[in-house]
């Protein structure tokens, strides 16, 4: 009995303990049966069954719907739980990523760096260099890492990278909800705004691929917070500890990657600008222009010094991304094909929607300018205004979706904060005091908000007489209230998701994965490419030049450490081998060119074959195939390679290539 | 110094250190290299960095602890890897040492900081929701659909719609010898998934080498075999599958250079 009675308040405790604790475990089993439901789609889509597309749109609704459910309906979020629904979202968005095609890398860009790496391990030295991405050896952070762990524990680099990059994503969740919580010391907050920047467009694929930009993004993540750490140490030795952990972070970024480094150091003025307009230029100190200036010197030296092909790097880009859609891959503007009503729907529906949340975040940041930690919120305030300036792009540029989903990356990390803290203040506005017939305010609704975390300061009223747009939802008692604006809470929040996957990597084409599609990005790399990229790299000698359509030459360019020459239409788009064509061959050393027959039954599904040029009838029409022909009619020419889809001719026989310098 | 739990701990994330470093250094088995591999360089010095941030103090919650663990490990391979470029080359010798020097580092600056008595960080005690017994179950059937449902892509991506083809090819030797090349290799790699058989026929000018010659490959393996030919002729193979050989599934010829 004595046994019984010391057990039994114990074992009472647990269980009690365990309702309350359950629900981050409630919510993992929702997210993973969501990575579940999303995994059903792609293997529904790889069988051709046309149901794939709905089961995935629900596997993500739920994806994003659960979290915000359990945001904004539970009744205590701590710390801790707070950063379990940061990992959560982290570690389902990377299983979503990892599922889509496991084990292999489908990805252009990843390519070039799988070439600094392969690099770095046969020399054993940093910056060899790579000829299809110049700028790839001279920001080699996320590419040292992963030749550590290939070089110590043998592992192949397709099997590393994963491993590195899912590290990676996971600490720069983590930083953003520290980060979050750091500047509004609220932890619902903090899990929300995590959970709008995993809305953005390239969150679940773009940026977690194995490129230089995911090294770089956490430690961007973690400069910021370490100088807020700086800015707000009390004593003079923990502001040196913090700067000069803030310093190192920076240097990490710095030689990551080149447009992170520069994001960051905006990120670190606003700062700067966010405590000037709080405290006064004398306020501020010595601490953040020290930071500002030491970063700034980190940056400049190591892009003058040595990263060297930097600015070439820009100038080529900028221009072609203001030009064309896919940006720096393709030279001259070629059509852009439509995405469908749906997806456009749901794309402009969460870019209106974040644009309204973002302006009532930034009211909300005026409102509460007496607050300790202003200084930071009109810090985000104004890296926010970034934010507008994408859209703008998005809605005003041929290309702008891809400008968008670049820029949203960065531009989302301090608009997440903002949206999250005006969608947990419009569920409060809801919640303010009611005059009752005596006149007197009730507060019990409001009092129970600010207990619970959701009133993001004192009552100030609500903005733009919103009480009186959602007037209909806020009938009836406060909880029932609290329940119908978290629901609009929880639909806001999905549209942002699922706005953002419709907008944004990859194309609504090869948004799940199948067949084999033409110039169709992730869907366009499959077996074949893939093996005679190793045939390439292990048969026969390396860069030789190689014309063919554009992700067989990016993918000869890169895995077959061959010389892609860039985009030749002309010289697949005669029906006969002309004059011309040789001038073509001898002018850009063109030894291999690469033909693919499928390109005989597809059309292009992201506007055209080539790099610089759509196809003969827009996007509509497949190649023809005397283009493709007639390369083994020229004499002196030989067919080395068939393998019933890709067909490689050597031209070193030819009178054509004699003639080359 | 009191030999005190913080301590302990940073003394067994350095040992731990070493021996992961002499395993990678002295064992090449591949499970081995790769779980102490991992270990050495992603977990160990990460912890190292947590007990020497914390050492009982309670100056960090969890998560911060992970996050700047993780940070300064990852910050720490890149900063180390630009050193070791300097200092004679990033070979998987000197990464083993650089990456057992950073917990055996670290943990000095946890002995050094740690407290004279076992304490704990509170804040690292609260967090208790990966601990709760209900939640457990949940975490488990969580873990569970996410294996899932990597399983269900593994086998959809192997199993629906697989590319199934051969691989053809004719190499002038040396490659760069092109058309004027006197030797030449053929080649068959099998990409069809499952163990096949193939007809391959190859003719140098008028004359027959191989005609109809049957190999059996298991997948992704290679037949391959060289020729001799006079510039002057031209060498033809094509290839076939057993079951179907009137069926050319791949040709590739090697052309007469033109003068």
């Amino acid at each position: 009995m004595t046994g019984a009675k010391i057990l039994w308040p114990r074992l009472r405790g647990a269980v009690r303990r365990s309702g309350k604790e359950a629900p981050v475990a409630w919510l993992a089993a929702a997210m993973a049966l969501a990575v579940l439901v999303v995994a059903v789609a792609y293997a529904c889509s790889r069988a051709s069954y046309p149901g794939a597309t709905a089961i995935y749109w629900v596997g993500q609704g739920l994806l994003y719907g659960a979290p915000a459910l359990y945001l904004l309906r539970a009744a205590r979020i701590d710390r801790s739980r707070g950063a379990g629904v940061a990992l959560l979202v982290a570690v389902t968005t990377y299983l979503i990523n990892q599922a889509y095609s496991p084990g292999q890398m489908r990805f252009l860009d990843e390519f070039e760096h799988v070439l600094t790496v392969q690099g770095i391990l046969s020399s054993h030295h940093l910056f060899t260099p790579n000829i299809s991405l110049l700028v790839s050896p001279q920001y080699p952070g996320l590419e040292v890492v992963t030749s550590a762990v290939v070089s110590v524990t043998n592992l192949p680099i397709q099997t590393a990278a994963p491993v590195v990059v899912g590290v990676l994503h996971c600490l720069t969740v983590l930083g953003l909800y520290l980060l979050a919580l750091e500047i509004t010391a609220r932890p619902r907050l903090a899990a929300l705004a995590v959970l709008i920047y995993a809305c953005e467009p390239h969150f679940q694929f773009f940026d977690s691929y194995f490129i230089y930009q995911v090294m770089a993004l956490p430690f961007l993540v973690a400069t910021l917070l370490a100088a807020t750490r700086m800015v707000k140490a009390r004593s003079v030795s923990f502001a040196l500890a913090w700067g000069t952990a803030a310093l190192l972070l920076a240097a990490v970024t710095t030689m990551s990657h080149h447009l992170t480094s520069y994001v960051m150091w905006l990120l670190l003025i606003c700062i700067a600008v966010g405590f000037i307009i709080r405290r006064g230029w004398r306020g501020v100190g010595w601490r953040l222009p020290g930071l500002l200036l030491a970063s700034g010197g980190l940056i400049a030296g190591w892009d003058l010094g040595v990263a060297t092909a930097t600015v070439t790097y820009f100038q080529h880009n900028i221009v072609s991304l203001l030009v064309s859609p896919r940006g720096h891959h393709r030279a001259r503007p070629v059509p852009v094909p439509t995405a469908p009503r749906f997806d456009l729907l749901l794309e402009f529906a969460s870019i209106a929607l974040l644009c309204f949340l973002l302006i009532l975040g930034g009211f909300w940041v005026w409102r509460s300018r007496r607050r300790d930690t202003y200084g930071l919120w009109v810090a985000l305030g104004v890296a926010s205004i970034s934010l507008l300036a994408a859209i703008a792009a998005r809605v005003l540029f041929s290309g702008g979706a891809e400008l968008w989903g670049r820029a949203a990356t960065f531009v989302m990390i301090p608009s997440s904060v903002l949206v999250a803290s005006a969608l947990l203040f419009v569920q409060a506005g809801a919640l303010r005091p009611r005059r009752t017939p005596g006149g007197n305010p009730d507060l019990t609704a409001q009092n129970s908000a600010r207990a619970r975390g959701w009133l993001p300061g004192p009552p100030r009223g609500v903005v733009f007489g919103l009480h009186r747009i959602t007037g209909w939802i806020c009938r009836g008692p406060g909880s029932a209230r609290r329940r119908r604006l978290s629901w609009v809470g929880v639909a806001a929040v999905v549209v942002l998701g699922l706005g953002g996957i419709a907008g944004g990597w990859p194309p609504f084409y090869a948004r799940l994965p199948g067949p084999f599609l033409a110039e169709a990005w992730e869907r366009s790399i499959d077996a074949h490419e893939l093996d005679l990229a190793t045939w390439a790299a292990t048969r026969i000698t390396h860069y030789n030049g190689v014309a063919s359509d554009f992700i067989t030459a990016s993918v000869l360019g890169t895995l077959g450490h061959q010389a892609n020459v860039g985009g030749l239409p002309q010289l697949f788009l005669s029906s006969s081998f002309t004059a011309a064509d040789a001038r073509l061959v001898t002018e850009h050393r063109v030894t291999l060119v690469v033909v693919d027959q499928r390109l005989l039954r597809l059309r292009p599904e992201d506007g055209s074959y080539f790099s610089g040029s759509p196809g003969p009838g827009g996007q509509q029409e497949p190649l023809p195939r005397p283009g493709l022909d007639k390369f083994s009619a020229i004499p002196g020419v030989s067919r080395i390679f068939d393998d019933g889809s890709l067909i490689v001719y050597d031209l070193t026989g030819s009178a054509t290539t004699r003639a080359a310098p | 110094m009191k030999p005190t739990a913080p301590r302990l701990w940073a003394a067994g994330i350095a040992g731990a250190g070493v021996a992961c470093a002499l395993l990678v250094a002295t064992i090449t088995l591949g499970a081995v290299d790769e779980a102490a591999g991992l270990l050495l360089l992603l977990v160990l010095p990460a912890a190292a960095v947590v007990n020497a941030l914390d050492s009982g103090r309670g100056h960090f919650g969890l998560w911060e602890l992970v996050f700047w663990g993780a940070a300064a490990d990852v910050g720490a391979l890149v900063l180390g890897g630009l050193a070791l470029n300097w200092l004679g080359g990033l070979t998987s010798l000197h990464w083993a040492m650089l990456a057992a020097v950073l917990p055996i580092g670290a943990g000095g600056v946890a002995w050094w900081r740690g407290y004279d008595a076992d304490v704990v960080n509170p804040r690292i005690a609260r967090t208790a929701w990966v601990r709760a017994p209900r939640g457990a179950t949940l975490w488990v059937v969580a873990a569970l659909a996410a294996a899932g449902a990597l399983g269900l892509s593994v086998y959809s991506s192997q199993n629906f719609h697989p590319e199934r083809f051969a691989q053809v090819w004719l190499l002038p030797v040396p490659f760069n010898a092109g058309s004027y090349a006197v030797q030449a290799r053929i080649g068959v790699t099998n990409e069809e998934a499952r163990r096949a058989a193939f007809v391959v026929s190859v003719t140098i000018g008028n004359q027959v080498i191989l005609a109809h010659h049957t190999i059996v490959l298991a997948p992704g393996s290679t037949w391959s075999r060289e020729v001799s030919r006079a510039v002057h002729q031209p060498v033809h193979a094509t290839l076939a599958l057993a079951g179907s050989p009137s069926h050319i599934i791949g040709q590739v010829y090697l052309a007469v250079p033109v003068p």
